[in-house]
């Protein structure tokens, strides 16, 4: 085993650009990812923003709701299209928040990886150079 | 023929066989009847001979050799040294006496002829070479003097072995250093490594999910203001977003422990891999201080063995210097006692083993004796019965001056 700088650099600018290039597609799978959940949770919003007046002259055209009147049913109808339209949103939020989540904990174990491929070359090194060191020490002893 | 011309020709075949011989000698008696001949190793050769010969070693002629009449009348001669020198015509033992005098190297006028006196300082010669020799190595041996270039050779191993150790010593030093600096270049590396991840994981603490929150929507418009146009209350929708925002504040709770679950288990992974960095650096620098301590015991021992083989090189060393040096001292003294026939002492002093003033015993010679040695063992051999009786030539000669004066 003999020691040779040039391969742990080589090794280590191998690593580096592996981590970077992973971890330049994740980066860019993420901000897809996050547009996509920006615009789905738009059109989520614009679909309810849409749905309320819909859903307030369906109960007018029944004559549930008017001047005048207010009934019961109109205010359950009303509450339930806020009930589900806070569930969506939550929903996709947290499925929005997981996938970043899921993101950001690939990133962390990638960066983990990378870093352990850099400590066990370092310590491959060491090793190497106390190995070479050992060598030397023995051929001047003209041991070997 | 006189008496005086036969002893000067009878004294001239002894010189020539004493020249020639190196062994046996023969000679007949000068009073003899020509009958008997008188054998003598080649030491008495000089017995017979002239000048300083009979003044130091010549013991082997005794009055024994004369018949007690031939004493008698050899005493009854005059005074042959200092006396009157006769001049008249000699007597019965007048040949003898000449015969003496020319081997005394007197100054008579039947003297020693040319080939007597080379042929004693032939052999004084050699004897004083033979004396200079045992003397000599004699000296060489009781001095200490050979020990020289051995002990120079050992100072040159220990010098040698101490270089060797410093040595060995140096590269042990060198080694340790080269383990330590190695060792502390190693870890300062691995540290500078383990501390750089240490302050990544500080600065990067891994929790993505701390500053997550789970946020609630907001609430739909309960279309109050439309309702109450038409006179209607709005209170079953407000009631219908309250309990949709309730829902939606549960999911939010489930998703912030969600978030609170996977933060604490990011902490725990970030905390895990901080403890595990600990655990790496502090297993590295165990690891590292492990292999230090076998590296230096490496050294240690291969600095052991360089020790260990040093010392056993120096050992060889020393002990082939020393087994050389015992030889030597061996052949030394086998060489001086085969010459003055005396073991020589090591430690004693200088010049006591040349032979002459010994006491020379009847030893045996070995198979690779030369002919001087065998000479001068003869000698000593021929000596050792008349120092036994504690008489010389000189005391002989004195006492018949003195029978000559009375």
């Amino acid at each position: 085993m003999s020691y040779n700088p040039a391969d742990y650099e080589a090794r280590r600018r191998g690593y580096t650009q592996q981590y970077g290039a992973t971890g330049a597609m994740n980066a860019y799978a993420n901000f897809l990812s996050r547009q996509r959940g920006t615009r789905g949770r738009q059109d989520m919003l614009r679909q309810y923003d849409e749905a309320q007046p819909k859903i307030v002259s369906g109960f007018s055209r029944r004559g549930l709701v008017g001047p005048n009147v207010k009934s019961g049913v109109f205010s359950r109808g009303l509450q339930e299209f806020a009930k589900q339209r806070a569930r969506n949103l939550s929903e996709y939020d947290q499925g929005q928040l997981e996938e970043q989540r899921m993101y950001d904990l690939t990133e962390a174990q990638r960066l983990e990886s990378f870093r352990n491929q850099l400590a066990e070359m370092e310590m491959e090194k060491a090793n190497t150079i106390a190995e070479a060191a050992r060598q030397l020490y023995a051929r001047r002893m003209g041991v070997v | 023929m006189s008496m005086t011309e036969q002893d000067i020709r009878n004294a001239e075949r002894l010189s020539d066989n004493l020249v020639r011989s190196a062994g046996v000698i023969s000679y007949k008696p000068l009073r003899d009847s020509g009958t008997t001949n008188i054998t003598r190793d080649a030491g008495p050769a000089g017995a017979f001979g002239p000048g300083s010969l009979y003044g130091s070693s010549v013991k082997g002629v005794t009055s024994q050799q004369f018949t007690p009449t031939q004493g008698a009348a050899l005493v009854a001669q005059p005074k042959l040294y200092g006396g009157t020198t006769p001049t008249g015509p000699q007597s019965t033992m007048g040949g003898f006496e000449s015969l003496l005098n020319s081997l005394l190297g007197g100054s008579s006028a039947g003297g020693a002829s040319a080939s007597d006196r080379l042929a004693q300082a032939k052999f004084d010669y050699e004897k004083q070479q033979d004396a200079r020799k045992a003397s000599g190595l004699s000296d060489y041996y009781t001095g200490g003097s050979y020990n020289t270039g051995f002990d120079a050779l050992l100072k040159m191993i220990a010098d040698q072995g101490k270089v060797s150790e410093q040595n060995v010593a140096g590269a042990y030093e060198r080694a340790l250093g080269n383990i330590n600096q190695g060792y502390q270049a190693a870890q300062t590396l691995g540290d500078e490594g383990y501390s750089a991840l240490n302050a990544y994981l500080a600065a990067n603490q891994n929790n993505p999910y701390a500053g997550m929150t789970a946020q609630v929507g907001s609430s739909p418009d309960a279309l109050t203001n439309y309702l109450s146009a038409y006179g209607v209350s709005d209170q079953p929708v407000q009631g219908q977003i309250q309990a949709d925002q309730l829902q939606a504040q549960q999911g939010a709770a489930n998703y912030q422990n969600l978030l609170d679950t996977l933060s604490a288990v990011a902490q725990q992974s970030a905390g895990s891999r901080g403890t595990e960095s600990q655990l790496a650096q502090l297993l590295f620098n165990t690891g590292l201080g492990q292999e230090r301590a076998g590296y230096r015991s490496q050294a240690e021992n291969a600095q052991a063995a360089a020790l260990a083989q040093l010392q056993q090189q120096l050992f060889e060393s020393r002990f082939g210097v020393e087994q050389n040096r015992n030889t030597l001292a061996q052949q030394l003294a086998q060489t001086v006692a085969e010459l003055t026939g005396t073991a020589p002492t090591s430690n004693g002093g200088s010049g006591s083993g040349d032979g002459d003033g010994n006491k020379p015993t009847s030893g045996q010679l070995p198979q690779t004796a030369t002919q001087q040695e065998i000479v001068a063992n003869q000698l000593a051999n021929l000596l050792a019965p008349a120092q036994a009786q504690n008489s010389t030539a000189e005391q002989l000669l004195a006492e018949l001056n003195a029978r000559r004066g009375r």
